[in-house]
């Protein structure tokens, strides 16, 4: 990560998006770090919990949920279709992100509104995390505008 | 006269022994006809042992073959993997380049950020069609791809494509060691980069 930028993270497990989202931010101004699975996005950060604090962070809702069966289980991800917010829950109870920061934390989803969304609300409203829906077919326009939004 | 018993002329001893006699021939005749069977059965028995042996050593062999052509669709498999894996990447490349391109941006910093991400984009392109070049052509074009893939470098997934395609080559038992050669001098080239990145 070059000194001076901003960090920002990008936990997706769909990798066409998840490098249209990279390049965005990167134009944005960002030092970008990439993760495809939840177990490898939450070992990483903790172990440096530092450097990503201040990081702003795009989380998938329905990740891989990688090695670590018990954190990200079928029963406590509900079938894996909320394990971007197992993990974005992870992150905000471990304190890695301070509650001043947690605005960073960006869930977002390609679902319809519906079940599915009314959790990801419910969990925006209790820890102050922000949510995007995006659209399936999301330009790196709409991206890059969510992205330099964040750097100024 | 005689006081021995006799039956039509022959004493009881005579007759005894004669009965003897013809037991032992009648005896030996079946002994000998058994053993001109077991002598038949025996041809025959190891006639069919050969014949078992000779199935046995061919169903070593089928399977051996079928084995043999096992690898072979596996690798064949794996080589169709790894190119539509190289055309997949090339696909999402383009999608990405075209995207980009036709990013409003009005920050000349910015922009410039937007060229250096295009002329990444690019040079994984260049990798990928080198990497598809040397799936579809082999020989002399082959080579031609992988000097090309030694001299831009390619990206991050090209060590691993080397890597997977020479090891496909070897399953196949086609001219890995050529292969391996060139990509020895590749990948020592690509592995000198990444360590002075």
């Amino acid at each position: 990560m070059s000194k001076g930028n901003k960090t920002a993270v990008v936990i997706d497990e769909e990798p066409h998006f998840s490098e249209i989202m990279t390049s965005a931010l990167r134009i944005a101004g960002f030092d970008v770090v990439q993760f495809f699975e939840a177990t490898s996005a939450l070992n990483s950060i903790l172990a440096d919990r530092d450097s990503f604090a201040n990081a702003l962070m795009f989380v998938d809702m329905a990740l891989e949920p990688g090695m670590d069966e018990k954190v990200f289980s079928m029963e406590a991800t509900d079938k894996y279709m909320t394990t971007g917010l197992v993990l974005a829950g992870k992150l905000v109870l471990e304190d890695i992100v301070v509650q001043a920061r947690r605005q960073n934390i960006i869930l977002y989803s390609a679902h319809q509104r519906g079940q599915f969304w009314s959790k990801i609300d419910q969990f925006c409203d209790t820890y102050g995390t922000r949510k995007w829906q995006k659209r399936a077919d999301a330009d790196i326009q709409e991206i890059f505008e969510l992205a330099s939004h964040h750097v100024e | 006269m005689s006081n021995e018993l006799q039956i039509l002329g022959f004493s009881i001893p005579d007759i005894v022994g004669l009965g003897l006699g013809f037991m032992a021939a009648v005896l030996s005749l079946i002994a000998l006809a058994a053993a001109v069977i077991i002598f038949f059965l025996g041809i025959r028995h190891s006639r069919h042992l050969r014949e078992i042996e000779e199935a046995r050593r061919e169903l070593l062999s089928a399977n051996a073959q079928i084995r043999a052509d096992i690898d072979r669709n596996a690798a064949l498999l794996r080589e169709v993997h790894l190119g539509f894996g190289a055309v997949n990447s090339l696909l999402t490349l383009q999608s990405q380049h075209r995207l980009i391109t036709g990013l409003v941006v009005t920050d000349e910093e910015r922009k410039a950020r937007a060229e250096t991400e295009l002329k990444s984009l690019e040079s994984r392109m260049k990798a990928r069609e080198l990497e598809l070049n040397i799936i579809v052509n082999e020989g002399q074009r082959c080579r031609a791809s992988l000097l090309g893939l030694s001299q831009t470098f390619g990206d991050h997934e090209t060590t691993e494509f080397l890597k997977n395609y020479a090891s496909i080559l070897q399953a196949r038992g086609m001219g890995a060691e050529e292969f391996y050669e060139t990509r020895g001098g590749t990948l020592a080239r690509l592995m000198t980069i990444e360590a002075n990145k």
